[in-house]
């Protein structure tokens, strides 16, 4: 897959529905990732999940979709061969049916990216802290 | 007003382009300038991001972005570790 540039950090579904209620965190990183070169992914598989969570919040809606226009931003989509491999992650792991989490840390692997999350708890434990961007560290901030 | 390049400012510049997109290119009037211009929206995407960002309510801070400057940075001097082995693609998402 092109995506015409580096992959920086890949959000989950935790930091999309944060983005989606106006958590000006994740759209920090966004803009810096875009001031150095670097794009950030948004797994398809996520973007559901944070799609589901969010329905009937027309602005938060609103939000996600902006989130997938934004010029530093790529949607990572979902082909055959990479739900093999997602369903199939290299060291041993129960997905716990938890496959936006799974989609981000095979990308996080696959693109040698961050994995970033405002829930840092919620992170597949395969991933090494050193790969977690945790969005969560600074203050909660809202419009 | 029609806008010129000025040889002696610019560069000869040979690149590969996927067949749709080398015909777009062909296509065009200017392709210099276009290419120019596209690149140059890319250059500025930051600014640009921000804007659309700071528009629709996000509070975007200095202070914010340092906190993920950093990370972000040492992607240039190293990829971040990897915890699984077999991972054969390379950091380039491209």
């Amino acid at each position: 897959m092109s995506l015409g540039g580096r992959l920086g950090a890949v959000l989950d579904q935790a930091g999309m529905v944060s983005f989606a209620r106006g958590d000006a965190r994740v759209a920090e990183l966004i803009v810096e990732a875009a001031a150095q070169q670097l794009f950030v992914g948004v797994p398809a598989v996520a973007l559901l999940v944070a799609h589901a969570a969010v329905r009937g919040d027309d602005a938060a809606r609103a939000r996600l979709v902006l989130l997938t226009a934004l010029p530093a931003v790529r949607v990572l989509a979902l082909t055959e061969a990479e739900a093999a491999a997602v369903a199939n992650p290299p060291i041993t792991e129960s997905l716990d049916q938890d496959l936006g989490r799974a989609h981000t840390a095979w990308a996080a692997e696959t693109y040698r990216a961050y994995y970033a999350t405002t829930d840092v708890r919620s992170v597949p434990a395969r991933l090494p802290p050193g790969q977690v961007v945790d969005l969560a560290a600074t203050p909660e901030r809202h419009p | 007003m029609a806008f010129a390049y000025d040889p002696g400012m610019t560069k000869r510049v040979t690149v590969s382009l996927p067949d749709d997109v080398a015909a777009f290119l062909y296509s065009a009037p200017n392709a210099s300038a276009l290419v120019a211009d596209a690149l140059r929206a890319h250059m500025n995407r930051a600014a640009a991001t921000e804007v659309v960002l700071r528009a629709v309510g996000f509070e975007v801070t200095d202070a914010g972005r340092e906190h993920v400057r950093g990370p972000l940075s040492a992607l240039g001097l190293a990829p971040p570790r990897l915890a699984a082995s077999g991972v054969t693609a390379s950091g380039e998402a491209g």
